[in-house]
């Protein structure tokens, strides 16, 4: 009974973290801000739901499996999310116009500085 | 219907509605980043899904096809995100960049 309450729980508040990572991907303003959100709640909202699955089965294999799939998850998500993000900056996406990015600017110009000393 | 039934049952429709916003985001997102990202987003919600229906179908096999699609998801994220640089570094010097 407990076993379900709980695993209930976890499961509901999983998807209600999913529920606002895209609500988030839909209303904020700018590439870079939508993707620090959706990683951020995604990952805490798989993490939930899987340990929900784990407490309803109550099993030594499927707690290795999560574990696996968590690993997994929680390997990837920064990784993938730092390589679009500097993707994204290369490619020159737009920053909203809000977005203070003097330490952008500087780390450009001393990287223009070295090139050209190279050269 | 029991308690536990009813609750995964709510957790996938809201998971569904999640996923509908993802797929918006996807269709009118302006950059090329935007959509990667909202695939990413879309593969964490199928994975979820499938972490659901297999406690509703009582079949652990499903767990195993979870941890497959995370895999699955890394591996065509990184892949966009070198070919969205490749593609930087072949049209260097006009700088108007594209969506």
């Amino acid at each position: 009974m407990i076993q379900d309450i709980l695993s209930a729980v976890f499961i509901l508040a999983g998807s209600i973290f999913m529920l606002i990572a895209s609500i988030g991907m839909i209303r904020f303003p700018d590439f870079y801000i939508r993707n620090s959100a959706s990683t951020k709640a995604v990952v805490l909202g798989v993490l939930l739901i899987l340990l929900g699955v784990g407490i309803h089965y109550n099993d030594t294999i499927v707690f290795i499996e999560i574990f696996a799939i968590l690993l997994f998850i929680f390997l990837i998500a920064p990784l993938a999310a730092h390589i679009v993000s500097r993707a994204a900056v290369i490619t020159q996406v737009k920053f909203w116009e809000k977005t203070k990015l003097d330490e952008l600017r500087e780390y450009e110009k001393e990287q223009e500085e070295e090139a050209g000393g190279k050269a | 219907m029991s308690l536990f039934t009813l609750a995964a049952y709510i957790a996938i429709v809201l998971i569904s509605i999640s996923t509908l916003l993802t797929l918006i985001r996807f269709i009118i997102g302006p950059s090329l980043p935007d959509r990667v990202i909202s695939l990413d987003v879309f593969s964490a919600n199928l994975l979820a899904v499938l972490a659901i229906y297999s406690v509703l179908s009582e079949e652990k096999a499903y767990l195993n096809v979870a941890l497959i699609m995370s895999l699955i998801a890394f591996v065509g994220t990184m892949t966009f995100a070198y070919y969205l640089v490749q593609k930087r570094h072949k049209h260097q010097g006009d700088d108007s960049g594209y969506s």
